[in-house]
């Protein structure tokens, strides 16, 4: 493990990720923002000394909200995914896992609330804004299916999670990508109520002309900025997914159940029954469907919030070469059930 | 004038910051080992207090299986009075050693193998022995960061100076128990 050096260029990526994520998303509400009020205020927003407060102003605005949806989006996502908590005497075996997870990253004392999903598809997912305050939550179909050591290799895809503090930057993207929809909404209404305002208006050509403009601008900022918004969001939340494969097979040194857990659950094809798309980039395996070949299915991975699993058993391969037999036959479940 | 005054000032304002932070990355990289420590210690307690229940058992079955008793009980009472790394490791691989016979002998032993108590046994010995594999991780890559911020130039000049030693790694084998291999709502 003293070689971590693909592990650390892994690292940033991670943080190069993420300072994209925050300028690129803090820029795209400052263009949202300044076209709507442009649209609103007419050419005046052109001058610096309206433009530059009030474009300020409202982003300002924007992200206060964001981070007051990022502050309740941990309790919102376990209500969405119907989780509830479940206590050591109900999954003794659960909670051992857990702990055996948690001593091996050295969290000692503070550890994530296990939670359960009643949900026939295996999956997992993490969620919260700190150490202290973080929920794993798995659904009864993983534990029904994966056996011991793979269970333990998901629970601890979720704990480098935590870990990594990738909970916070999600929580990040999402909330920002949730905001710059809003304000396309907003966008929306502005050209069309805007359009209205100045159909009664004195003005001269030359704001006519910048008005036209703006408008211009206006309808493909509200099509193409929520759609780079989601881009950004999509891309951090891939990046992640092998980092905390990665941890995690480091983590227990023992990356050949995270592989067999990868496989597992790609020859598994039972859908979760309810998922918001919002919360789709918290669970270990992508909850959407994204099979087929060609065009269309590489353009839905643009989209997707997790790499496919066969990269992520690639990746885990190269990663612990020598260690992980990506070809090796599944160990059976318990013949007993 | 004022210039050639304030270099030097300069110089030394950085060198005092340079050593107070070296010093205090080296203090926290301690700290965390001997945090990580602690829960070694803390897993092996629980290894150490599951072994008389494991014993009486087993002899419950088997009774005359006499000497692999008296082994496990001994290397019990050994690893319970030994500390630090380098004479605790040494005394727990002995008791691996142990614990893997007796586990053995009960493979010999139908009856004993599906006794529930004994079922309940082995799924916590292999918890525990996970744990204590969990915690000789996190200590070791404590201790590993630990060397390598002592070692590298130039906090190497002051780390000795500084009382920062060396820390021993902590080696231990633990058993490989088959646990129960799936996970239920109990």
């Amino acid at each position: 493990m003293s070689d971590g050096t693909v592990y650390d260029e892994l690292t940033r990526q991670n943080r190069r990720a993420t300072r994209l994520l925050l300028a690129g998303g803090v820029v795209i509400v400052a263009v949202l923002v300044w076209v709507i009020a442009g649209l609103l205020l007419g050419g005046a927003v052109l001058e610096p000394e309206l433009g530059i407060p009030v474009t300020a102003l409202g982003t300002a605005v924007g992200l206060v909200l964001t981070y007051a949806s990022y502050r309740s989006g941990p309790a919102l996502a376990l209500r969405a995914a119907r989780a509830r908590p479940v206590e050591r005497h109900e999954a003794p075996e659960l909670h051992n896992l857990l702990d055996e997870v948690c001593v091996a990253a050295g969290l000692g004392q503070v550890r994530p609330r296990l939670h359960v999903v009643d949900d026939p598809a295996p999956n997992a997912f993490a969620t919260g804004l700190s150490i202290e305050d973080s929920h794993v939550a798995v659904t009864t179909g993983l534990v029904e299916r994966l056996p011991r050591y793979e269970l333990r290799a998901v629970l601890a895809h979720e704990v480098a999670h935590i870990v990594n503090d990738d909970l916070r930057a999600v929580t990040v993207a999402v909330a920002t990508a949730g905001l710059v929809a809003l304000l396309a909404d907003v966008l929306v209404r502005a050209i069309w109520y805007g359009g209205r305002f100045r159909g009664s208006g004195r003005r001269s050509d030359g704001a006519a002309a910048i008005q036209l403009v703006l408008l211009v601008i206006g309808v493909l900022a509200a099509v193409l900025l929520p759609l780079a918004a989601q881009l950004i969001r999509f891309a951090v939340s891939r990046q992640r997914e092998f980092l905390a494969d990665a941890s995690a097979a480091e983590l227990l040194r023992d990356p050949q159940s995270m592989v067999d857990a990868l496989r597992r659950l790609e020859l598994d094809t039972t859908e979760l029954s309810r998922f918001e798309v919002a919360t789709a980039h918290l669970w270990f395996e992508e909850p959407n469907a994204l099979e087929g070949h060609g065009g269309a299915s590489r353009i839905a991975r643009r989209f997707a919030t997790h790499p496919s699993i066969a990269e992520r058993v690639a990746r885990l391969a190269t990663l612990n070469a020598g260690m992980v037999d990506p070809a090796r036959p599944l160990p059976p479940t318990d013949p007993r059930r | 004038m004022e210039f050639g005054i304030w270099v030097p000032i300069a110089v030394v304002a950085l060198v005092v910051l340079w050593l107070i932070t070296s010093y205090n990355r080296l203090v926290r990289a301690r700290v965390r080992i001997d945090e990580a420590w602690a829960q070694i210690d803390a897993q092996l307690q629980r290894r150490h207090d599951l072994i008389p229940n494991l014993v009486e058992t087993v002899k419950g079955y088997a009774a005359h299986e006499r000497a692999t008793f008296e082994e496990v009980t001994a290397a019990r009472a050994r690893a319970v009075s030994v500390s630090g790394p380098a004479d605790l490791s040494q005394a727990e691989n002995v008791l691996t050693q142990a614990l893997g016979r007796l586990l053995a002998v009960a493979e010999a032993y139908p009856d004993l193998k599906a006794d529930a108590n004994f079922l309940r046994l082995q799924e916590e010995l292999a918890h525990t022995e996970n744990m204590v594999a969990g915690a000789r991780g996190h200590y070791n890559a404590s201790v590993r960061t630990y060397d390598e911020s002592r070692q590298v130039f130039p906090t190497s000049l002051i780390a000795g100076a500084l009382g920062f030693a060396a820390r021993d790694y902590f080696e231990v084998e633990t058993v490989e128990v088959r646990a129960a291999p799936d996970v239920s709502f109990g």
